[in-house]
Order: C-alpha cells, then sequence, then structure tokens
C-alpha cells in the first residue's frame, strides 16, 4: 500500500507499541479500507481537467500539414501509414462543463445493453471524441462481436473511420455518418444489418441536442440485445460526427414509436462511463488506425519501427494480451499489458512493438482471454499492416 | 495497476493525474462516502493546483499539495452539510457500492467484519477517521499525515490512538 507515500519521503508509517490485539486491529482495518477501496472505480476526468487548464484554442489537434502529408503519402503507398492518432480534441463548438465542479450523470442502472433514454442527461467531455483524425472521414459506429470471428462471444459497438465526401458542417456529416452507419456491415464483422433498407432523410443540428429522421421504418427482426445495439449504434455515431460531446440524439422513424421493440419516444444518450461496457466490445484498437482497418485493411510500417499501440479495454483484471502474427498465422511477437482499469470500467492501454526486420505482412491482435481455461476469447481486434 | 499510462503524457499535471487520480478519488471517497462528489472535489484541486504549479517550491511536492487540497475539500464539503448522510447517499449513488459483492471466493464472515469496521470507522469524529484512513490505508507517515491535515505529528499521535481505542472498543461490542 504505498500507492500513495510521496516519493521523496521515505519514512515509516507511525507504529503504535506492539499490542497484539492493536497489531491485529491494524491489520484488519488495514483490510478493509483496501477492501472498500477496491471497489471505487472513478470516471476519467483527465479530459474536464485538461479543458479547464488549456488556453481556449490551443487543443493539441493533430496539425493539418502532418495530416495532409499523411494523406498524400498513403495515396502514394497505396495504404495509411501507420503514425499516431490524434488524442480526443475539443469539438470546434465545446461545451464547456457547467461548473468546475459539475457532478457527472449518474450511471445508468441498467445492465443489459438497454439504450440510456435520458432527456435530463448533460453532455459530458469525457465522451468527447476525435472529429475527423484522417481528414475526409466521419466516425461510423457498427455492431460487431467482442471476439473478431467468434459470434458466440457477444456483441458490441465499434467505432470505424470512414472515407465520406461531406460537407464538414455538423448537420452533413451527421447525415453522412449516419447513412453509412445504417449500410454499415463488414465481413469481419458478420454481417449484422438491422437497418438494412432504412435511409435517413435529415438532421437537424442544435445546441441541446441532435434531432435524426429516418424512413422507412425498418422490418428486419432482430434480438432484442441487437435492437438496443442498432438505436445506440446511431446515437454514437450522431454525437460523434457532430463533435459535440455527449447531447441528446432524438429518433424520428416513420411516425413509429418504436423500432426494433425500443421506445423513441426520449431522446437518448451514451450511458455513463461505467456503464458503456454494456454497448461497446471490450476491447479496441485506436492506435494505429486506418481508414480501412475495421474491413482487414491497415497500415504501413518499416523494418525495426518501434510501433506504439493505444487502445481502449474493459476487460478482467485490465489485462490485455497482445500477439503480431505473421501471415502464415506464426506468432511472431507477443506480449501483456494492463489497462489503466479493469472491468466493468473501460480503461486505456498502451504498449510498444518493434516491427520484424524480416516477413511482409503482419497482423497485430490484442485480445481477452478467459481466465477458465485460458483458451475461451472473450474480446479481440485486429490491425493489419504491410512492411516494407 | 489501476494507473493511466504515463508513456505519451507531456505537462506535469497530466503525469499527476496519471498516478495520482485515482488514488485520491479513492481517499477522497473513503473520507465523504460520495463518489461522484469525490471526483469533484479533486478535479477541482488538479485545477487549482494547475494555477499555482510555478509557485511549487519543488514539483516533488505536488501529490503532497494535491492531498492537502483534496482533503481540505474534504472537509470544506463536510462542513457546508454537501453530504448530509453519507451512507444513505452514497448507496443511492455510487453503482460500485450497489455492486459491492466481492468474490465467492471470499469467506463472508471476513467480508461481514470488514463492513462492520468500516461503518465504525465511518462513525468516528472527523479527525480520528482522516487519520486512521491516512494511516492505514494511504500508508502515510505520521509527518505526511500531519501535512496534509495541517495538525502537529503529536496530535496525529493522539487522534490514531483514540481513534484505534474506539475501533477496538466497537470491535468488543460486535464480538
Amino acid at each position: 500500500m504505498s500507492q500513495f507515500r510521496d516519493s521523496h519521503d521515505n519514512s515509516e508509517p507511525t507504529r503504535q507499541p506492539g499490542d497484539p490485539d492493536v497489531t491485529d486491529l491494524e491489520a484488519e482495518l488495514r483490510a478493509a479500507l483496501r477492501e472498500r477501496a477496491d471497489q471505487i472505480h472513478p470516471d476519467d476526468r483527465w479530459t474536464e481537467i485538461e479543458m479547464s487548464t488549456t488556453p481556449s484554442g490551443s487543443s493539441r489537434r493533430w496539425p493539418t500539414v502532418l495530416l495532409a502529408a499523411a494523406a498524400v503519402l498513403a495515396v502514394a503507398l497505396g495504404a495509411w501509414v501507420l503514425r499516431p492518432t490524434p488524442r480526443a480534441v475539443a469539438p470546434a463548438d465545446p461545451t464547456p462543463p457547467a461548473t468546475a465542479t459539475s457532478s457527472s450523470p449518474p450511471p445508468s442502472a441498467s445492465s443489459s445493453a438497454a439504450p440510456s433514454q435520458s432527456p435530463s442527461a448533460s453532455p459530458s467531455a469525457t465522451d468527447v471524441e476525435p472529429v475527423d483524425p484522417f481528414g475526409g472521414t466521419v466516425p461510423v459506429y457498427y455492431i460487431s462481436p467482442e471476439a473478431l470471428g467468434h459470434p458466440e462471444s457477444g456483441l458490441g459497438l465499434r467505432r470505424a473511420w470512414v472515407p465520406a465526401v461531406t460537407a464538414e458542417d455538423p448537420r452533413s456529416r451527421a447525415m453522412a455518418a449516419i447513412g453509412l452507419a445504417l449500410d454499415r456491415s463488414t465481413a469481419r464483422d458478420g454481417g449484422i444489418k438491422p437497418w438494412l433498407g432504412v435511409g435517413v432523410t435529415d438532421a437537424k443540428v442544435a445546441d441541446d441536442g441532435i434531432d435524426v429522421v429516418l424512413d422507412p421504418a425498418p422490418t428486419a427482426r432482430v434480438t432484442p440485445e441487437v435492437g438496443s445495439l442498432a438505436v445506440q449504434q446511431l446515437v454514437w455515431t450522431a454525437q460523434a460526427a457532430v463533435g459535440r460531446g455527449n447531447v441528446p440524439v432524438r429518433l424520428t422513424v416513420s411516425g413509429a414509436t418504436s423500432v426494433f421493440g425500443v421506445d423513441i419516444s426520449q431522446p437518448f444518450t451514451r450511458p455513463a462511463r461505467d456503464q458503456q461496457h454494456t454497448i461497446l466490445t471490450d476491447l479496441w484498437i485506436t492506435e494505429p488506425s486506418s481508414p480501412t482497418s475495421s474491413e482487414g485493411g491497415g497500415g504501413v510500417a518499416t523494418r525495426g519501427q518501434t510501433l506504439t499501440v493505444k487502445g481502449e479495454a474493459s476487460v478482467f483484471e485490465a489485462n490485455v494480451q497482445w500477439e503480431l502474427v505473421r501471415s502464415d498465422g506464426t506468432v511472431a511477437e507477443n506480449g501483456f499489458t494492463t489497462a489503466t482499469i479493469g472491468a466493468p470500467s473501460r480503461g486505456t492501454y498502451e504498449f510498444t512493438v518493434t516491427i520484424p526486420q524480416e516477413g511482409d505482412d503482419y497482423v497485430l491482435r490484442v485480445f481477452s482471454s478467459s481466465m477458465q481455461d485460458g483458451q475461451g476469447e472473450l474480446a479481440s481486434d485486429t490491425f493489419s499492416f504491410h512492411v516494407l | 495497476m489501476e494507473q493511466r499510462s504515463t508513456g505519451d503524457v507531456g505537462h506535469p499535471l497530466e503525469r499527476l493525474y496519471a498516478v495520482a487520480w485515482v488514488p485520491m478519488v479513492r481517499l477522497a471517497t473513503l473520507l465523504l462516502g460520495d463518489q461522484s462528489r469525490a471526483e469533484d472535489i479533486v478535479q477541482d484541486a488538479m485545477i487549482a493546483l494547475h494555477g499555482r504549479w510555478d509557485a511549487l517550491e519543488d514539483p516533488a511536492s505536488a501529490t503532497a499539495y494535491l492531498r492537502r487540497s483534496v482533503v481540505n475539500g474534504v472537509r470544506s464539503a463536510q462542513r457546508h452539510h454537501v453530504v448530509a448522510d453519507r451512507h444513505a447517499r452514497a448507496e443511492a449513488t455510487d453503482p460500485t457500492r450497489a455492486r459491492t459483492t466481492p468474490g465467492a471466493d471470499q469467506p463472508a464472515l471476513a467480508r461481514a467484519r470488514h463492513d462492520d469496521l468500516v461503518a465504525a470507522l465511518d462513525g468516528l469524529p472527523e479527525r480520528q477517521r482522516e487519520v486512521l484512513v491516512l494511516r492505514y490505508w494511504a500508508d502515510l507517515s505520521e509527518a505526511e499525515i500531519a501535512d496534509s491535515l495541517g495538525i502537529s505529528a503529536g496530535s496525529v499521535k493522539t487522534h490514531a490512538h483514540r481513534g484505534l481505542a474506539a475501533l477496538a472498543a466497537r470491535r468488543e461490542e460486535l464480538s
């Protein structure tokens, strides 16, 4: 329990004379407090703190010139170069926290994938995402298995950055992103398309929310789990495309009061971060990334390059495993790392991997295995790249 | 373990956040019983610290400064009756409390004893509770506790002694 001590203070904690009863009580008190503390999983508030301590307009947006250079190089190479994905940036029209001491909205009591339907939920800067890290892309959430290639592992949402020709205003971006989300399905993800045949006819973006108009009503028969995820898919996509945080999203679907059995009479927001494990897949690679990575595409690396891998995880004991797989399926390197916090909270992780001198194509895979037998895969994500 | 990766952080405040956010919120929650409010207090303390960063005589003192701010913030919240009923509110708002279902491998008896002990701790006078939490959870030295609470080392000894005696008496009653 030395986690809390100042690095410059090496003095010992105070001790009372060794009365066995007191010593026993002390030991029990330590254990009781540790047990209580371990049950406290704080939300990540760095974004709020950063927004309150960074002068307006100086957010660390990835320099446009680098984006342009990367895009040119990518086109030249026919692929996307591995490079850092910018951190979450403040939205173009950021909604600052009401006060520096504003409380987080209480987490949803739901323990299932039921959409969070709360018109009173306040926007949270925690949910602010990159708006367009590659230039010319929109964020699209889609339904995917927890462990790729294993539909039995459960379903959740993943995010892709999809190239789109669209104007830069929030309405245009929202419509483009939602249109892609409605049609989103990839072979990698099992081809789940609950919104098949549905189009987006309008989107209104205001300071207090986003209205999305869909037509016609969906006809697909889906399970309640998929139905809930389908609704959240559009909520997360609309919010991400607009870039104003967790603003309420209202769905209007051809006069219907519900879709897939989900009541749409009230607007939806994202659940609190410690409940997002009910919506999102448990493991994401967020860096490296490319607009084609969700479809099995990837990037380009150089031999000997040290690659920094970052992502998000909601896994048991925060244990994230990884491996670098050759094109013949053999493992070139593997390891594990620890996320900032374990399930059910969603933390971030980071590790580095050195690109081997031999071999041309690799798949970087992060995964979480069952603690019971070490074999069953609970969650995974991959990123493919070609070595020059 | 539950710490933000420090691999890519820039400003010293971000490094401090990486190592101190979780333990500081836990400390404030243990003292206050309200995680959401505890997060607010630590967030405010970090923002205030940022404004005074250049005035710190020694960057290594940032953790101690932050801890003092957090303890003061907790005391201020308690003084202003922000938390009317710590236990009821914590149970109502803190999702971690709602699912305080320790592992099945943990003996129920020990769990119940720990719950009783923490409940008894919550019932102690503020100062005694603060000293015991800083000592037995944060594992601080006498000097660090004195610095955090703005009291003398002698007072730390006194509060610790009285607090432990009260807990021992309570444990005796329960047994």
